[in-house]
């Protein structure tokens, strides 16, 4: 370097000519640096909860400098029991992503699409904040707000309150994907969904398709894994040979789709053998006031039926049931995005799970599924209660009120939204919002980027570069868990309550924001009432945070709560005697729902056949899974699980490749009535000779995105979309979206 | 100051501010410099130095070592970046801090130390400047910046 010095004197004539500006230049050194205000500090820990996925699990970060260093599990904390799991660990992967979103900006080359150059510009984020509101204004003014589309969850509450008062009717998600279908049944089977299973003392744990023990909730895995040292049993019905099933004491390679059918064979054991928990079930549930309905319509789901369709033996079934049933503290979870809620029979079999564990009889009762117990922190609306909202007027653009138990719990449906948009609404959806979700996440990327392009303004607001950011006019670079603070009621492992605080660990990279600040900030130019009080200063977010801890209890402020870390109030656990089922259910659970009569659907669950079933053209079953080491498609450019799982492969069986003539490593064509895609095989046992199977996340198509892009294929591209007629004519009237449904080809490159 | 080390302080400022300021005045160019270093759509040339960490068994990330010795160094001399919450391994940043270095006249010893600590990464950014500029005021750049380093 000082060589290259002394040559640029010698040469000076020439180099630097080009840029170097006059000797006023130096100016630059005052425009970008200031007088120190502090000296470095060594490394502190911190603590606080994950943001990765909901159980908020305890973490401690070491922190240098107000930069994460390490992040690690809280020793002690009910929830992660001192661990965390691979995404959790690799929280500083998230927030130091190098391909974050850092500032506001906005296109300027009005042609969107992959191979456009969006000409991105940077902007504050007043005039980000003020083009918003004015594009979200006229759009209402000229077409209704029907013409708004908002891609988010309803959260943060300051968020929906905005959502709320500009009267939107279209706001859709992904929990059609997801556990909506639970949502929708145990809100009339046994009064609400829960997160709760108590798993460590169960005797006997029955898996629908659940991966439990190396996908999703390290506080479920660590429970299986209790009960199991515990003498539990756990019996894994699944197509795919995963983690679970290998510490499963029996595990049943079951027919894609079928699961259904052993449900209720299981039921036909029960009700037909008198072996369920009469206790429970004749007090607690409406069995005796249907008892004959009941009987009646089971008798037909036989074993040696069920063992037709799902290839489980007869035998097999009626031994677990009376296994099941017999040991006194049974349980069979339903979770989100497993196979068995991914069906198009997912209504039916959910409610059939459902009446599994009323049958069992430990709703509630130790070794079931149990409701938490969890500190009431209040919302916005409650701390502050707004004027009356508008009424929400205007057509969902997704169909979704054609399924009215859907409709009343306001969630989904990505299923149906490209078609709607496409087909039964065209044009309709003018203005579209997009929070922390990509068109990864929705079945058949390529008809939502069709979809995308006839909206005339989008906003992404994320934290790392998506393939939704393509097509925006303004992006809006997202604060993540580690930079903000909360109060957590955590509700996975509930028997009494524990709060904890989120903390932000570090200040928000760059210009990065919260989704609540830019829910006040629209509110402030778009609908003030509602985010004035009534001295006419605005919603703070931090007094509105101190009141929230203040009315649960919490303590006196954020700041009192977060010293304190964790707040419990260790209770006895009481069993629920009444349930919140509608309130002529008489406080009871429902296994015959005469409220799903009444609106059309089933009162008990029958038969119903998965989507598609393999056929000449496409005669495999096409499976997709979240691997272990990520989170749906957010997680793949994170530089630390990237390197653990870098990419996704057509899982296939050695025998199914030695028949197509496909060798390890080798390119394949796997294609699907929707579409096709190209990757390299893997050859496996762990799947089954008629099925293909592949990751999902990966297929990141942004630029530049530095690990993630253009990695993997999409397995999206094979899942055909749906029509909401699709769903209402197949009484899948749970809404669960079809993403395990497909069937698909496979040929050698 | 002597002339001499008036003209490299004069030169390096240049180049630093040259990759922390767009060129507000010419849209072609200020867009070129979003796309290159800040797109969010992933940016082919990001300029912090964690980033590029590759060769000593670190993963590409923002905030790393480096930022924290780059504190240090405007620390020792009474500076922070303006920034707050910002890498402090920009390079525009670490090139007017050079210059600063450069005209305070520090001896030979400093000047070398801080160029082998965060100086010496930055022919892998340029190599990246040089493949992915197209507007002729970064190609040149890449060039001003390769006959500088």
């Amino acid at each position: 370097m000082a060589l290259t010095r002394r040559n640029l004197l010698k040469y000076s004539g020439a180099a630097g000519a080009g840029l170097m500006t006059a000797p006023a230049a130096l100016a630059a050194f005052d425009e970008h640096f200031k007088p120190a205000s502090g000296a470095s500090a060594d490394a502190a820990k911190v603590v606080s909860c994950c943001g990765v996925c909901s159980p908020a699990c305890g973490l401690q970060a070491t922190v240098k400098d107000g930069v994460v260093q390490f992040i690690e599990g809280l020793p002690g904390d009910a929830h992660g029991d001192g661990h965390l799991c691979g995404k959790g660990a690799a929280g500083a992967g998230f927030l130091y992503d190098p391909d974050r979103l850092k500032y506001p900006m906005k296109r300027t080359n009005p042609n969107k699409g992959f191979n456009e150059d969006p000409g991105w510009v940077r902007i504050t984020w007043t005039e980000a904040l003020d083009t918003i509101a004015l594009q979200m204004k006229n759009t209402i003014a000229q077409s209704g707000a029907e013409a708004c589309l908002f891609v988010t969850l309803p959260s943060p509450d300051l968020f929906a309150r905005f959502m709320s008062a500009m009267g939107i009717v279209n706001r859709v998600d992904h929990r059609d994907e997801c556990f909506q279908s639970d949502t929708v049944i145990q809100k009339y089977t046994t009064g609400g969904k829960s997160w709760c299973n108590d798993f460590e003392n169960s005797k006997y744990i029955l898996l629908f398709g659940w991966d439990i023990v190396a996908k999703a909730k390290l506080v479920y895995a660590n429970g299986v894994v209790k009960a199991r040292s515990n003498g539990a049993k756990v019996v894994h019905f699944s197509p795919t040979y995963s983690a679970t099933s290998r510490m499963s004491n029996e595990w049943f390679n079951i027919n894609p789709g079928t699961d259904l059918a052993v449900a209720l064979a299981m039921i036909n054991v029960i009700v037909g053998e008198s072996i369920y928990n009469k206790d429970f079930v004749d007090k607690y549930s409406n069995f005796t006031q249907y008892e004959s309905e009941i009987r009646a319509h089971f008798q037909q789901y036989t074993p040696e039926w069920a063992e037709k369709e799902s290839g489980v033996p007869a035998n097999d079934i009626r031994r677990i049931t009376r296994e099941f049933a017999g040991s006194g503290a049974s349980i069979a979870p339903a979770h989100k995005k497993t196979l068995c809620a991914n069906y198009m029979n997912a209504s039916q079999l959910v409610h059939a799970i459902s009446i599994l564990n009323i049958l069992a009889g430990t709703i509630d009762r130790p070794g079931g599924r149990y409701f938490a117990r969890t500190h009431a922190i209040p919302g916005v609306d409650a701390v502050y209660p707004p004027p009356a909202y508008p009424a929400k007027q205007g057509r969902r653009v997704d169909g979704r009120d054609k399924l009215p138990f859907v409709n009343e719990i306001d969630q989904g449906m990505f299923s149906t939204l490209a078609d709607g948009m496409l087909n039964k609404f065209p044009g309709m959806i003018k203005f579209a919002f997009w929070n922390a979700y990509t068109i990864l996440a929705l079945p058949n990327p390529k008809t939502m980027e069709e979809a995308m392009r006839q909206v005339n303004f989008t906003v992404v607001m994320d934290f790392i570069p998506t393939d939704t950011v393509s097509m925006a006019d303004i992006v809006l670079p997202s604060a993540m868990y580690l930079e903000l603070n909360d109060a957590v009621a955590r509700d996975y492992n509930a028997k009494f309550p524990q709060s904890i605080a989120r903390t932000a660990i570090t200040n928000p990279i760059f210009e990065t924001k919260s989704a609540g600040y830019v829910a006040i900030e629209l509110g402030k130019r778009l609908c003030p009432d509602y985010f004035k009080l009534s001295d006419g200063s605005w919603i703070n977010p931090n007094t509105l945070l101190d009141e929230k801890v203040k009315r649960a209890g919490l303590g006196t402020d954020f700041a009192d709560f977060k010293a304190k870390g964790i707040v419990q109030n260790p209770a006895a656990f009481t069993p629920r005697t009444t349930f919140a089922t509608p309130a002529d259910a008489g406080g009871k659970c429902q296994i015959y729902v005469p409220h799903f009569a009444a609106k059309g659907a089933e009162a008990l669950p029958k038969w119903h056949t998965k989507r598609e079933i393999p056929n000449p053209d496409f005669p495999l079953y096409y499976i997709t899974f979240i691997p272990a080491i990520h989170k749906r498609n957010t997680t793949e450019n994170n530089r630390i699980l990237n390197e653990i799982m870098p990419t996704n492969h057509a899982i296939i069986n050695p025998a199914l490749a030695s028949k197509m003539g496909i060798r390890e490593g080798q390119s394949v064509l796997v294609r699907s009535r929707a579409g096709q895609i190209e990757l390299p095989a893997h050859l496996s046992q762990t799947v089954r000779p008629d099925a293909v199977l592949v990751a999902h996340g990966f297929g990141h198509a942004s630029r530049y995105l530095g690990a993630a892009g253009g990695k993997g294929v999409r397995d999206g591209d094979l899942i055909p979309n749906a029509a909401i007629e699709e769903f209402v004519a197949a009484g899948n009237y749970a809404g669960a979206s079809c993403i395990m449904d497909a069937v698909c080809s496979i040929e050698p490159l | 100051m002597s002339a001499d080390s008036e003209f490299l302080a004069q030169l390096y400022n240049g180049l630093g501010q040259a990759l922390l300021t767009p060129p507000a005045q010419d849209p072609d160019a200020e867009r070129e410099y979003y796309r290159l270093f800040l797109s969010p759509e992933g940016a082919p040339c990001p300029p912090w130095q964690s980033v590029y960490l590759e060769a000593e068994g670190e993963k590409p990330r923002l905030m790393g070592p480096p930022h924290h010795s780059a504190l240090d160094w405007y620390r020792r001399y009474g500076f922070e970046p303006a920034a707050e919450n910002e890498p402090a391994d920009h390079l525009g940043l670490l090139l007017l801090f050079y210059a600063h270095l450069l005209a305070a006249e520090e001896p030979e010893s400093v000047l070398a130390s801080f160029e082998d600590q965060h100086l010496a990464w930055a022919p892998r950014f340029i190599e990246k400047l040089h493949a992915h500029a197209r507007h002729p005021r970064y190609l040149q750049l890449a060039a001003d910046l390769a006959g500088s380093l």
